[in-house]
């Protein structure tokens, strides 16, 4: 494990000079911008269906129309908004988990680290797929449950919740897809914080903070966690793609966003399906398939950079 | 060596329980039993079904059956500890171990290919763009690398299908039997990981190319050639060596998604079926055979290590 550092001054620059990765932030500033304001921008409902089945690409459906008649363009962009929510939201639940379990395993040290370790070293040992199933199953009932209970409205929700609250029942697919992602994928960035508070925690500052007596609260917030955050920051922009792959495979597996919603993975399952020696619907597949492996490729791209930016040692 | 070799064996025990445990009780907090259908059946039925299978007693009961250490119906010891994974549930007539010994080959095979695929032109892919630092030759295979982890194999399979199978019509679509229709599986498969070990390769290869025993073995009048084969190679495997353990694990037991593409009888399917039909039997089976796989393979890595790197010792 190398030796934990603030971000070291002109990280900033360094990322700058970084063509790749700054072309890689456009790509995701475009599709960002492309999954919030498309919609608004085209009027066009990813769930209306018409009789024109399976048009290829035109002016009217730039990616053609599926099965159900449904333009996929539209269908496309909804599959964006859903698995960008999923995979931003699912690597946040995890960045919490893993750094307070990290935190406490690498601070507590001794025996209760190797058995906070062993826990995860268990973990690892069982396949991901069947814990993130298992978990949504499990979640399925509690969350469809706490959703429908009616003081939800009232302390939680804004009016707007309030008044479309089986739409959001609708919607729980997503949340309970983020819940299950987000309590797996934090495995690996537990480990990666407890070996920097491991090379953190005997380090001259904290022994001063330590021998002045400061309270363990305090130094975990005050002078560990600051010093993590480079690193962490890293690994999270890292998760994300995982978190959407993982979706995405849960979905083209028919266990994650169910029809009408789509994902890029449902998207790409139907894409999959009608493939076929005898006529080839390739709009179906390549669109989706662009879409996502474009996004995937540029949170990689710049997760990359940023940890050539932030790590000194990459300095060349 | 034989005691660190038996000491870790104890361990690796000790983790197979543990996770044994785990997922036989994991799958039991997801609603629904392995016999619950749509139409219900009635209560006295669905006891006998299940005090048939010994899922009758209490948890503790049937997992004791299961591992054999408690007696079953049959009035025998017939479980884990004995060789016997239980008749699933689903496949009727079928045991877990006959279904295991049909499918694994045929993933370990498909495994095992991709596997020496991933390996082979992963470290060679990592070596050249590591000796060639700075070139266009490093760049582009970096750059090659980061977009093939960034592509699942749900995106891959079905447009390597599209493009090979059908419109060039160089191999089949899919299905299993003849050495063609190992192709492009075995290359779907293989495609992250190759790119993962490809980077893995070239970053321990840097670190390694600029250490003193380099440049002393230059110094020697060495061949470049023979710098890199004998001296560096030697090292900078290291890394790549350690990560060969779980992938040949996850490789060798299946994948869902290239199984369910390419029309491939393994076992892959398994991981996701049990679960969907709550087969306890199957899932702990599969597990098992990953776990297993996982913990023995692993232990042969740490023992591969010190054949190549004499510094390491992994007994005091």
């Amino acid at each position: 494990m190398t030796d934990a550092a603030p971000p070291p001054p002109g990280a900033w620059q360094r990322l700058r000079r970084n063509r790749v990765a700054l072309l890689a932030m456009s790509l995701l500033a475009i599709i960002v911008a492309f999954a919030l304001f498309a919609p608004v921008v085209f009027h066009t409902d990813p769930h209306s269906t018409s009789g024109a089945q399976f048009s290829p690409p035109s002016v009217q459906h730039f990616f053609g129309t599926d099965l159900n008649g449904r333009d996929v363009f539209s269908r496309v962009i909804e599959g964006a908004r859903i698995s960008l929510l999923v995979g931003l939201s699912g690597a946040l639940v995890s960045f919490f988990i893993g750094t307070a379990y990290g935190l406490v395993a690498g601070y507590a040290g001794g025996a209760v680290d190797s058995l906070m370790m062993r826990f995860v070293e268990i973990l690892y040992a069982i396949p991901r797929l069947i814990i993130i199933i298992i978990a949504s199953f499990v979640l399925d009932p509690i969350v469809k449950a706490w959703l429908s209970e009616p003081h939800f409205q009232i302390t939680i929700a804004s009016n707007h919740y309030a008044l479309n609250v089986a739409a959001l029942i609708g919607y729980s697919k997503i949340l309970i897809l983020i819940l299950a992602l987000g309590l797996i994928e934090w495995l690996t960035m537990a480990r990666i914080v407890r070996g920097q508070v491991l090379a953190l925690k005997n380090q001259q500052f904290v022994l001063a903070a330590r021998s002045l007596g400061q309270s363990h609260f305090k130094i975990i917030t005050r002078h560990l966690l600051p010093n993590l955050l480079g690193v962490v920051v890293v690994y999270l922009t890292l998760t994300i793609p995982a978190v959407i792959l993982d979706e995405s495979f849960l979905s083209f597996l028919g266990l994650g966003i169910q029809a009408p919603q789509a994902s890029w993975g449902s998207l790409l399952a139907d894409g999959a399906q009608v493939i076929n020696p005898i006529k080839s619907y390739w709009w179906l597949l390549v669109f989706p398939a662009a879409a996502m492996s474009l996004t995937l490729v540029s949170l990689n791209f710049l997760g990359d950079g940023l940890r050539d930016a932030l790590d000194p040692r990459q300095r060349r | 060596m034989l005691a660190f070799i038996f000491r870790r064996t104890i361990g690796m025990a000790v983790v197979l329980l543990c996770v044994i445990t785990l997922t036989f009780f994991l799958v039991r907090l997801a609603p629904g039993g392995p016999f619950s259908t749509e139409r219900k059946l009635p209560e006295s039925v669905e006891k006998q079904l299940l005090a048939r299978f010994n899922l009758g007693g209490s948890k503790w009961e049937q997992f004791t059956t299961y591992l054999g250490v408690r007696l079953n119906n049959s009035g025998q010891f017939s479980g884990l500890l004995e060789g016997d994974l239980q008749p699933s549930l689903k496949y009727r007539d079928r045991s877990v171990n006959g279904l295991i010994a049909d499918s694994l080959p045929v993933s370990a095979v498909l495994g095992g290919s991709a596997f020496l695929l991933a390996t082979l032109v992963g470290v060679w892919l990592g070596s050249v763009a590591a000796v060639r630092q700075h070139t266009v030759i490093d760049t582009a295979s970096m750059l090659a690398a980061l977009a093939l982890i960034s592509v699942p194999a749900f995106v891959a399979g079905p447009v390597l299908v599209l493009v090979f199978a059908l419109w060039l019509r160089w191999l089949p679509v899919g299905g299993w039997g003849s050495p063609a229709s190992l192709v492009l599986p075995a290359f779907t498969l293989a495609g992250p990981y190759i790119a993962y070990i490809a980077r893995l390769m070239r970053s321990s290869m840097l670190e390694v190319l600029h250490q003193d025993f380099v440049r002393t073995a230059r110094a020697k009048g060495l061949r470049e050639t023979r710098v890199i084969a004998k001296h560096v190679l030697k090292v900078a495997l290291l890394p790549v060596v350690s990560f060969l353990g779980p992938l040949a694990a996850n490789l060798l037991t299946g994948s869902i998604v290239v199984e369910t593409i390419f029309n491939i009888p393994g076992m892959g399917g398994f991981f996701v079926n049990s679960i969907l039909n709550r087969d306890v039997f199957l899932l702990s089976g599969v597990v098992i055979v990953y776990c297993a796989l996982l913990v023995v393979l692993n232990l042969f890595v740490d023992v591969g290590y010190t054949l190549l790197d004499r510094r390491i010792k992994l007994y005091d």
